[in-house]
C-alpha cells in the first residue's frame, strides 16, 4: 500500500518495448505501400501514431478504473459489441475490404467491431463465471449459457467472415471455462459436437479449404494461395541471424501481401533477423508468464478470470499471428498486438493491457 | 478469503505449460527457418528480387568509302506511363495522342490499365521527346534506348541488313560483322519489387560500356545510287520482277555498288517483305544465258583452239545438232571468231565448244569460280549449281556453250568478268575495307586476295 500506482514493471516494459518496435515497423513496412497508394509514405505511420497516442491514454485510464466498474460494464459492453457486429454485416454500413465485411465507417476512421468483441467477451465471461461460483461444475447452468453466448458471437463473426477472430474467441471461451472450473468431459463433449459445424464452415467457404490445403503443401500453389506463405518463409530465411537491417526488407516490396498488418512478423524476421524475431516472441512470452503469475496471485474470482482472459487474449493473438506467418498454421489474417498497423486493434489492445496493469497494482 | 474451487492452481499450471510449449514451438520454428533453411529461402528470394539489367552498348556505324554514313546508332527515348499515378487520364491521353500522333482512344485505354507500367511509344523523335519533357506530368517518363537509323534509307539496303530491338544484327553486314560493331553489353544486378519494377540499380552509372567499331565499306554511295536508279529504270522498262547490278573494282575485288531490286529500306524492316530483304546478288542462282559466252570465249582463246580471226560457218541461223535444231536471232554465214563474240551467235559458240571439248570447257568454268562461293563477306551466299562434264551429253555441251543448264550467282558472274579485265586474276570480292575501333585502331581489314590465275596467255 506504499504506492498504489505501482504496476508490474515487467509487463509494462514488455508492452512499451513492443509498442516502440511496432511503431518503427509500421513505418518500415507501410512506407512504400503508402507511397504507392496515397503518394505519401508516412500516411499509415501518422495514423498509427495517433492511434498509439489515444491507446496509451486509454491504457492509463483503464489501469486507474476500479475493477467493479468493469464488472458493471460487462453486460452493456457485450450487448453493444453484438450490436455493432451485426451492424457491420448490413451492406452500406459495413465496409468491405479484401472480400470481408469487417469495418464500420465512422467519421475520420474505420472501426473494427471484432476487436471490441474480444474484450467484451473476456469481461462477460469473467463476470458470469465469477457470479456462478460452484454452479460452473454443472453443464446446464455453468457451461451451456457461456457456450450459447459464445456461439452467437462466433456465428456473427463467421458471417463477416472473420475466421481468425472466431478462432481466437473459441479458444478464449474454452480456456476460460477450463480455468473457471468447468468439468473436462463437458468441455470435450461440446468441442466434439462443434466439430461437424467447423467442418461444414470449412467446406462451405472453399477459400478456407484451399488455405488448409496449401498449408499442407504450399508449393503446390506457389502462384496462388500458397504464394503468401512462401513469400513469408522467404522473408524469414533471408533475415537469417542478424537480419538485413531495419528498412532493408525486400519482401515488403509487394511480394508479401499486407506486410504492415497480417505479415508484419515476417518483415521483422527479415529486417531484424532471428534475434529480432526471438526478441518479439520473448516480449510476448514475458506478458504471458507475468499475466499467468498475476492470475495465480489474485484471490478475487472476477479479477482472477479477467486477468487470465486478458493474458490469454494478448498472448494467443500473438502466437497465432506468428504461427501463421511461419507456416505452422493455415493463413488467417490476424494482426500482431501492439505491432501491426490498425487503429481499432491498437487502441483496444492497449486498453486490455491497461486493465491487466491495473489488476497488477498492489499485487506485486 | 473464499476460494470457490481448489484445482485452479493445477489448471493454471497446465495452461502455463501449454503456453510455454507454444512459445517454444514458435521459437523453434524461427530457428529452423532462419538458420537451418535460411540459405535456401534466401536464395529463393534472390531469384525473385535480383534481375540482370542489360545496358546495351552503342553500336558502331556503317560508312561508305567516302565516309558517308549508311547506318548510325542514335540514343532515342521511349515514353512510358505509370497509370496508377496519373491524376487526369483524359487530359493526359489527349496531350499524348496529340504530341506523339497516336490514337486518343488507344492511349486512354492504355492509361486506364490496372498496371503500374505501360509503354506509350517506343523510340520517339527528339522533337517529340522535348515536348513530352515539357509536359512534366506525374506518372509519365522516358527511358533511353539505342535505336538504329539508316540515313540513306533504302540505299544498299540488302547489303547493310538490319538489327533487332536488342541491337543484334539479323541480316546483311549488320549480321556478318555483328561481333565487331555491337560493342560489349554491360550488365548490372538490379533489385526489383513484386511488380517487376526496378528498385535499386547499383553501379550502372559507373558501368564502362565499350562501343562497337565502325565499318568502312568499299561501296561508293554515288555509284550505288546511280546503279539503283538505272536498275529500277531497266526493271520497269522490261517489266521484270527482280534484278541485280554489281559494280566491282576488277584489280582488287572491292565492290563499289551492289544494287538489288525490289528495294529494301532497313528503317522499317518489319514491314518489308522477304523478297525485298533478299540479297539476290549472292543468295540466288540463275541461268546466266549469253552472258556466260565470255567464259567459253576466254577458255577457247587461252587453250589456243581458236584464234581471233578463225572463221566459223553459222549455218544461216538454223543448225541441226545432236537431234535438235539450234537457232540464231539473225541469219549469219561465215563469221570470224571476234565477230561471233560480238553478235553472240549461239551456233558459232556451239562450234567453238565442240573444238574445245567438254572436259576442257568444264575445267575453265570451275577455274572461273562457278560452282563455288566467291567468299564475299556477306551472309547467305550460295555456290550455284554445276553438272560435272562426265555427265554432259552432246546437247548439254551445246546448251552450256550459251549459258544454259547451269546456275550461277550474279556475284560469280561479275567476278569472272572482273578476272578477264584483271589479266586473268580471279579476285575474292569484299564490301568491307576495314573496321575501326573507338580509338581508331584497326580491328579488322580486308586485303585484295587473288583466288587463282584463271588465264594467262592468249585468253587475256
Amino acid at each position: 500500500m506504499k504506492d498504489g500506482l505501482a504496476v508490474d514493471k515487467w509487463l509494462l516494459l514488455s508492452i512499451a518495448g513492443l509498442l516502440a518496435v511496432g511503431i518503427t515497423m509500421v513505418l518500415s513496412t507501410s512506407y512504400l505501400y503508402s507511397q504507392e497508394r496515397f503518394a505519401d509514405g508516412t500516411y499509415f505511420f501518422r495514423k498509427q501514431l495517433i492511434a498509439a497516442g489515444i491507446g496509451v491514454a486509454a491504457l492509463i485510464a483503464c489501469a486507474l478504473v476500479p475493477s467493479a466498474t468493469y464488472r458493471r460494464l460487462a453486460y452493456p459492453l457485450l450487448g453493444f459489441a453484438l450490436l455493432v457486429l451485426i451492424l457491420v454485416l448490413i451492406p452500406g454500413v459495413g465496409l468491405v475490404r479484401g472480400g470481408a465485411r469487417r469495418w464500420l465507417a465512422l467519421p475520420g476512421f474505420a472501426f473494427q467491431p471484432a476487436e471490441l468483441a474480444k474484450l467484451a467477451m473476456v469481461l462477460y465471461l469473467a463476470h458470469s463465471m465469477a457470479k456462478k461460483e460452484e454452479k460452473i461444475h454443472t453443464f446446464g447452468l455453468g457451461v451451456l449459457p457461456h457456450l450459447i453466448v459464445g456461439g452467437v458471437f462466433l456465428g456473427v463473426l463467421l458471417l463477416e467472415p472473420d475466421f481468425g477472430t472466431a478462432l481466437i474467441l473459441a479458444a478464449l471461451l474454452y480456456l476460460m471455462l477450463f480455468i473457471g472450473g468447468a468439468r473436462v468431459p463437458h468441455l470435450l463433449a461440446t468441442a466434439l459436437m462443434a466439430l461437424p459445424v467447423l467442418i461444414y464452415v470449412m467446406l462451405k467457404a472453399d477459400y478456407r479449404l484451399r488455405r488448409l490445403m496449401t498449408f499442407w503443401d504450399p508449393w503446390r500453389e506457389a502462384a496462388g494461395s500458397g504464394f503468401q506463405v512462401i513469400q513469408s518463409l522467404i522473408a524469414f530465411g533471408s533475415g537469417q541471424v542478424w537480419g538485413r537491417g531495419l528498412g532493408e526488407s525486400r519482401q515488403k516490396l509487394f511480394y508479401l501481401p499486407e506486410a504492415h498488418t497480417d505479415f508484419v512478423y515476417s518483415v521483422i524476421g527479415e529486417e531484424l533477423g532471428l534475434l529480432g524475431a526471438l526478441t518479439i516472441l520473448g516480449l510476448f512470452a514475458v506478458i504471458l508468464l507475468r499475466g499467468l503469475r498475476l492470475t495465480a496471485r489474485i484471490e478475487e474470482p472476477f479479477e482472477q478470470y479477467l486477468a487470465f482472459g486478458l493474458t490469454v487474449l494478448l498472448g494467443l493473438q500473438a502466437l497465432i499471428h506468428m504461427g501463421v506467418v511461419m507456416g505452422l498454421m493455415p493463413t488467417k489474417g490476424l494482426v500482431l498486438p501492439f505491432i501491426s498497423y490498425g487503429g481499432s486493434a491498437m487502441v483496444i489492445n492497449l486498453m486490455e493491457a491497461g486493465i491487466l496493469l491495473g489488476l497488477s497494482r498492489r499485487r506485486l | 478469503m473464499r476460494r470457490s474451487y481448489k484445482g485452479i492452481r493445477f489448471r493454471l499450471g497446465l495452461a502455463k505449460i501449454l503456453f510455454i510449449a507454444l512459445v517454444a514451438m514458435v521459437g523453434g520454428r524461427a530457428v529452423h527457418l532462419q538458420i537451418w533453411q535460411g540459405e535456401s529461402f534466401k536464395r529463393l528470394g534472390e531469384r525473385q528480387h535480383l534481375k540482370e539489367w542489360i545496358v546495351l552498348p552503342k553500336r558502331g556505324a556503317l560508312l561508305d568509302r567516302a565516309g558517308e554514313p549508311l547506318a548510325l546508332s542514335l540514343e532515342s527515348q521511349s515514353v512510358y506511363a505509370r497509370p496508377h499515378r496519373i491524376q487526369d487520364t483524359e487530359a493526359m491521353s489527349r496531350s499524348l495522342a496529340q504530341i506523339l500522333s497516336l490514337d486518343f482512344a488507344e492511349v486512354r485505354q492504355k492509361l486506364q490499365l490496372e498496371k503500374s507500367f505501360v509503354w506509350i511509344k517506343r523510340q520517339v523523335s527528339p522533337a517529340e521527346a522535348d515536348r513530352i519533357q515539357a509536359l512534366n506530368l506525374e506518372g509519365l517518363g522516358m527511358f533511353y534506348e539505342p535505336n538504329r537509323y539508316y540515313p540513306q534509307g533504302q540505299l544498299a539496303g540488302q547489303v547493310i541488313g538490319f538489327v533487332n530491338r536488342d541491337s543484334e544484327g539479323l541480316e546483311g553486314l549488320e549480321l556478318q560483322y555483328n561481333d565487331y560493331i555491337r560493342g560489349e553489353t554491360g550488365s548490372s544486378l538490379v533489385e526489383r519489387d513484386a511488380l517487376g519494377r526496378r528498385v535499386l540499380v547499383q553501379g550502372v552509372e559507373g558501368l564502362q560500356i565499350p562501343p562497337g567499331g565502325d565499318i568502312h565499306l568499299t561501296l561508293d554511295s554515288s555509284i550505288q545510287h546511280l546503279a539503283e536508279k538505272e536498275l529500277e529504270a531497266t526493271i520497269s522498262k522490261y517489266r521484270a520482277k527482280a534484278g541485280v547490278v554489281i559494280v566491282v573494282e576488277p584489280f582488287t575485288g572491292e565492290v563499289l555498288a551492289l544494287a538489288n531490286y525490289p528495294a529494301f529500306n532497313p528503317n522499317n524492316f518489319s514491314q518489308e517483305t522477304a523478297q525485298q530483304r533478299r540479297n539476290r546478288a549472292v543468295a540466288d542462282g540463275f541461268e546466266p544465258g549469253s552472258t556466260f559466252k565470255t567464259v567459253l570465249a576466254a577458255a577457247a582463246l587461252e587453250e589456243g583452239v581458236v584464234g581471233k580471226e578463225d572463221l566459223f560457218y553459222c549455218e544461216m541461223g538454223k543448225y541441226a545438232y545432236a537431234g535438235k535444231i539450234i537457232h540464231d536471232t539473225h541469219q549469219y554465214g561465215w563469221l570470224p571468231f571476234s565477230k561471233i563474240l560480238q553478235v553472240s551467235s549461239n551456233i558459232g559458240f556451239i562450234k567453238v565448244a565442240e573444238k574445245l571439248k567438254k572436259e576442257r570447257y568444264f575445267k575453265y568454268i570451275e577455274k572461273f569460280g562457278f560452282g563455288q562461293m566467291t567468299g564475299i563477306d556477306l551472309p547467305g551466299e550460295v555456290p550455284g549449281l554445276l553438272r560435272r562434264a562426265e555427265t554432259w551429253s552432246a546437247v548439254d555441251l551445246a546448251t552450256h556453250a550459251f549459258g544454259q543448264g547451269i546456275s550461277t550467282t550474279p556475284m560469280q558472274l561479275a567476278m569472272a568478268y572482273a578476272a578477264v579485265a584483271n589479266g586473268g586474276f580471279l579476285m575474292k570480292p569484299y564490301v568491307v575495307r576495314r573496321v575501326l575501333g573507338p580509338k581508331g585502331e584497326i580491328l579488322f581489314e580486308n586485303q585484295p586476295h587473288v583466288v587463282r590465275r584463271v588465264i594467262e596467255r592468249r585468253g587475256v
